[in-house]
């Protein structure tokens, strides 16, 4: 009944899900894990302040993902953002624009934006949620090339991109750069991590992304996840490990054990 | 509040759509299967008609834009000049169906002739203009002004002369030993690196489908953190 070849990785996942749900639980009732710093996410709150007081808008955006496919858990990770940078702006009054290149991540994201300005208790303002998120396009650099246009005419102050980047990633946080913005960039797609390292002031590497609404909300449920995504990694090190010391020294079975 | 609006009801959908598809993943079962296949088709279809929201939104944006237009900036200009195009886009695309009879309007060729000559172009000179954007942040990138940097200054250098013709002549007799050395470099410092942001974001990845399953992740209903 179970697929060929996927019986180690159904098993991984239960005890990747059994720790995570664990960690959770234990974080919940107050055991709350220490997590390391992250300059990139503990620089959000400057840059946002820094808008405010050079009366520049925030640019935020989270990628050409949507939330239907692969790239989701991207989009979801950037959806964290906005919502914690929709709250900063709130608070200090600075402008925010959150160009959007997927129609059905629009109303979600207008959503995200009015339930932060809610929360802070700028109600009217939020109700203004759909003026700052711009559907610009879903061809992928006809949005790139609408998404430079904002930042030359707007000049932000902060720049901030996490979600699923590809090739406009360069492109927009070099115009970024030029216009003199802080720019906090993460992505999921590796090969787009360079550019974003070589052009951005900070970079929220690989699964930092997953773990900035962790970090930055305090949130003892999400912290507990992220630790958990920690086991994860211990786990696949102490694979990587014993797999390779196996094989060097003859025995096959472990390598044959995974992949059955 | 009425159980409709509640945020009960699509996390419970998440969590059992989520489920059919784990399911379908890793059992073979067959209706669990074909359900999970059906599911997909569907999720193309929804997605597909979000593209009406974004029609409305982009004609909304720019009406706004038009209306409360300054005085001296002249850019509603293009705003006018975006809606006249989506309307008389719209229009061909419609009218290529029904002169078609088919469900393509890429059928009709001026519409085809647009998309080719037109779309198609201003994606390719955006693309190569990345280029630039490359030669620029490279510029300022590799910088030796750290012992890190300067590894990757080193390293860009190597790799830059692995990938142009011009290494070869510049490495002349060594070039071979050269080629090798551009080879390890990309496939055993370059991609250990890359498996293991890889190897994260995979965990990652699990840790917010457990969390978005199990209604601790809410980003995606819209209701932030």
């Amino acid at each position: 009944m179970l697929e060929p070849g996927r019986v180690s990785q159904l098993f991984f996942l239960i005890v990747l899900c059994a720790a995570v749900i664990y960690l959770v639980e234990t974080s919940r009732r107050g055991k709350l894990p220490k997590l390391r710093k992250v300059p990139g996410l503990d620089a959000v709150e400057e840059a946002v302040g820094r808008a405010t007081e050079m009366a520049k808008p925030v640019v935020i955006s989270t990628g050409i993902g949507g939330l239907t496919d692969i790239t989701a858990p991207q989009t979801i990770a950037g959806l964290s953002m906005v919502s914690y940078v929709a709250r900063l702006s709130a608070r200090y009054g600075a402008r925010l624009i959150a160009p959007c290149r997927i129609p059905h991540v629009l109303p979600v994201e207008v959503e995200t934006i009015q339930s932060a300005y809610n929360e802070e208790g700028k109600t009217e303002e939020g109700t203004q949620a759909v003026d700052m998120v711009p559907f610009l396009s879903d061809n992928q650099f006809s949005y790139a090339m609408a998404y430079l246009g904002i930042i030359d005419r707007e000049k932000p102050a902060a720049h901030i991109m996490v979600g699923g980047y590809w090739a406009e990633s360069l492109q927009l946080a070099e115009l970024g750069y030029k216009v003199g913005a802080v720019q906090i960039a993460g992505t999921g797609n590796v090969a787009q991590i360079p550019f974003f390292v070589a052009a951005c002031d900070y970079c929220l590497l690989g699964d930092e992304i997953y773990a900035a609404g962790a970090y930055l909300s305090k949130d003892p449920i999400q912290t507990g996840s992220v630790v958990g995504q920690d086991f994860g990694k211990a786990v696949a090190f102490i694979l990587i490990v014993l797999g390779v010391v196996l094989s060097a020294i003859g025995v096959k079975a472990f390598t044959t054990l995974l992949l059955s | 509040m009425s159980f409709y609006k509640r945020k009960e009801l699509p996390i419970m959908l998440t969590s059992l759509l989520a489920l059919i598809m784990i399911v379908a993943t890793y059992f073979r079962i067959k209706p669990v299967q074909d359900l999970s296949t059906t599911l997909q088709t569907w999720t193309l279809i929804i997605a597909n008609f979000a593209a009406i929201l974004g029609t409305v939104m982009i004609l909304r944006q720019n009406k706004n834009r038009i209306v409360n237009r300054k005085p001296g900036d002249k850019s509603w200009i293009f705003s006018v000049w975006l809606i006249a195009l989506l309307i008389f886009y719209l229009g061909l695309g419609i009218y290529g169906v029904e002169v078609s009879l088919s469900a393509m309007p890429t059928r009709d060729p001026t519409f085809s002739w647009i998309y080719n000559n037109a779309q198609v172009s201003l994606d390719s000179a955006m693309y190569s203009l990345l280029a630039f954007y490359i030669a620029s942040a490279s510029f300022r990138a590799f910088k030796a002004r750290s012992k890190e940097a300067a590894v990757l200054l080193v390293s860009a250098a190597a790799m830059m002369l692995y990938n142009a013709p011009a290494g070869s002549l510049v490495f002349g007799p060594w070039a071979s030993q050269f080629n090798a050395f551009g080879d390890w470099l990309l496939n055993v410092p370059n991609m250990a690196a890359f498996r293991a942001i890889l190897i994260g974001l995979a965990v990652g990845t699990i840790a917010i489908g457990i969390r978005v399953m199990t209604g601790r992740e809410r980003g995606y209903l819209g209701a932030g953190e």
